[in-house]
C-alpha cells in the first residue's frame, strides 16, 4: 500500500515537473540588464560584418570584439536587425511620424479637427507675457492629448466591444452548448463595457475640470499682460467646444 | 502654476492606470480557448549608443514547436513608435507573421521571414496588440523584439491667433492720420478763399 502512495506521490512529483518545463521551454524573456549586453553585442556584430568589407589594415584589433563573452547568437543578432532598422530610421520621433496606425479601423489623435487658432491673444509679442503662458501652454497641451487620447481609447474599445459581441452572436448561434457558454461571456463583455464607461465619464470630468483650471491659468497671464477679460471672450467658447466635443453619447 | 502641471501629470497617469487595467476588455478577442497568447512584458530601456531615445523593450527567444504561436502585448501608448522585428534562426524555415488589433481571425499586417530570416515592421497603436506567428517546420528558433518608444513629440495646431496688428497700407495710414489730414484740407480750403479773397479786392 506504502509503495504504492510512494509510486503515486513520485508520479505527480515528475508530473508537476514535466508541466512545469512544458510551460516554461517554449520561451524565453531575455532580462532587461542582459539587453543591453545583447545590443551592444548586436552592434559589436555589425561593426565586424562591415570590418569584413574593409581592407586588413583598417580593421584596427579584432582580438578585443573576439575575446568578448558571447551571449545567445539568436538574439544578438535579433538586436543587431534592431539597431539597423533604428539607424535606418534616424530618431524615435522619425519613425513615429513615418508610421501609420497598426489597423485602418483605429482611431488616431488628429488635432486639426480642433478649433485651431480660434483664440485671441493679447500677449504675441510681450516677452513677460510669454513667461507667464509657457507653463500654461505646456498644460493645456498635455491635457489636449490627454483628451485625444481619451477618446480615441473610448473608441477603439466600443469598436472593439461591438465586433465581439456581434462575432460570440453569430458563432453561438451555430452550436446551441456553445450559446449557453456565450451568454455569460457576452454579460461579462457588457459590464466590462459598462464599468468602462464609468471610467470614462470619471477621467472625462476630471480633464475637463483640469482644463477650466488650466483657462484661468491663462486668463490671469493676459488680465495681466495681454487682453482684458479673455476667459470671458474667448476661454469660454473653447472650454465649451471641448465639453461637447470629449462628451460621450451614447 | 506649478501645482496644476502635477496635477495634470497625476491625471495623465491615472488615466493610464486606470484605463489600461481592463483586462476583460484586453485585444485582440477570441472564443477560442486553445488560443493562450504568451504576455510580452516590456521592460525599461534605454542605451545611449542609441538614437532612439528612452522606451521599453521585450526580446524573447522561442524555439517554437507548435504550427502557430500567439503573443500579446500590453501597456502602449498611440503616442509612441512601435518596433517588431523577428530573426529566425534558419532562414530555410521561414515563419509566417501577423499582426492583430481586434481579433484573432482578421490580421492588421501580415508577412514573412526574408531570405535572411527576417522580418520587422513598426508602426503606432494604443494598449494592445497581438503577434501571431505560424510555423510550418517542426521545430523553429527565432529571436522576437518588440519595442515601444517614449511619446514622440507632437506639435499640435496653435490654438490662439494674435490680436490683428493693424500695422501699414494707405487705409491705416488714412485711419491714424485723419485728424491732421482734415486740419490740413480745411486749411487748404481756408487758404483757397482767402487767396481768392486777395485777388478780388486787388
Amino acid at each position: 500500500m506504502n509503495r504504492i502512495k510512494l509510486k503515486s506521490i513520485l508520479f505527480l512529483i515528475m508530473l508537476s515537473a514535466s508541466s512545469f518545463c512544458w510551460s516554461q521551454g517554449g520561451t524565453r524573456i531575455a532580462r532587461p540588464y542582459d539587453m543591453v549586453d545583447m545590443i551592444r553585442q548586436g552592434r559589436i556584430n555589425e561593426i565586424e560584418r562591415s570590418r569584413q568589407m574593409m581592407p586588413r589594415s583598417a580593421m584596427g584589433n579584432p582580438e578585443t570584439i573576439r575575446s568578448r563573452t558571447q551571449v545567445d547568437p539568436t538574439l544578438v543578432r535579433t538586436m543587431g536587425q534592431f539597431y539597423r532598422f533604428m539607424d535606418a530610421a534616424r530618431s524615435a520621433n522619425d519613425l513615429y511620424h513615418s508610421s501609420l496606425a497598426l489597423s485602418n479601423e483605429e482611431c488616431t489623435p488628429d488635432f486639426e479637427t480642433s478649433a485651431s487658432r480660434m483664440m485671441p491673444t493679447g500677449c504675441f509679442e510681450d516677452n513677460a507675457c510669454q513667461s507667464c503662458y509657457q507653463s500654461a501652454i505646456a498644460n493645456l497641451n498635455v491635457i489636449r492629448r490627454s483628451l485625444q487620447r481619451l477618446s480615441c481609447i473610448y473608441s477603439n474599445t466600443k469598436k472593439f466591444n461591438t465586433s465581439a459581441v456581434a462575432f460570440g452572436d453569430n458563432v453561438s448561434g451555430v452550436h446551441g452548448a456553445l450559446g449557453i457558454a456565450w451568454q455569460t461571456e457576452r454579460k461579462g463583455i457588457m459590464d466590462q463595457f459598462e464599468a468602462f464607461q464609468r471610467t470614462y465619464d470619471t477621467k472625462y470630468t476630471e480633464l475637463m475640470t483640469a482644463l477650466d483650471r488650466n483657462l484661468q491659468s491663462i486668463n490671469a497671464c493676459e488680465n495681466e499682460h495681454g487682453m482684458q477679460d479673455w476667459y470671458q471672450r474667448a476661454g469660454f467658447i473653447y472650454f465649451e467646444l471641448m465639453k461637447e466635443k470629449y462628451k460621450r453619447i451614447d | 502654476m506649478k501645482y496644476v502641471h502635477s496635477k495634470v501629470m497625476v491625471l495623465v497617469l491615472l488615466l493610464a492606470v486606470i484605463l489600461f487595467s481592463t483586462d476583460a476588455l484586453a485585444q485582440p478577442f477570441t472564443l477560442d480557448d486553445n488560443i493562450k497568447p504568451v504576455k510580452l512584458e516590456l521592460l525599461a530601456f534605454e542605451d545611449d549608443s542609441l538614437n532612439i531615445g528612452k522606451g521599453k523593450i521585450n526580446m524573447t527567444e522561442v524555439t517554437q514547436v507548435n504550427d502557430t504561436l500567439y503573443f500579446s502585448v500590453y501597456g502602449v501608448s498611440i503616442y509612441s513608435p512601435i518596433y517588431v522585428g523577428i530573426n529566425a534562426t534558419d532562414p530555410d524555415k521561414p515563419l509566417d507573421i501577423s499582426l492583430h488589433k481586434m481579433n484573432w481571425i482578421n490580421a492588421d499586417r501580415k508577412g514573412k521571414t526574408d531570405a535572411n530570416g527576417e522580418w520587422e515592421d513598426s508602426f503606432k497603436t494604443e494598449t494592445d496588440f497581438g503577434i501571431r506567428v505560424i510555423s510550418k517546420a517542426d521545430s523553429t528558433n527565432y529571436g522576437l523584439i518588440v519595442w515601444a518608444g517614449d511619446e514622440a513629440d507632437l506639435d499640435l495646431p496653435q490654438l490662439f491667433d494674435p490680436e490683428p496688428q493693424e500695422e501699414g497700407g494707405l487705409l491705416e495710414l488714412l485711419k491714424e492720420n485723419i485728424l491732421y489730414i482734415i486740419i490740413g484740407i480745411l486749411l487748404l480750403i481756408i487758404l483757397y478763399f482767402f487767396m481768392k479773397n486777395k485777388k478780388k479786392k486787388a
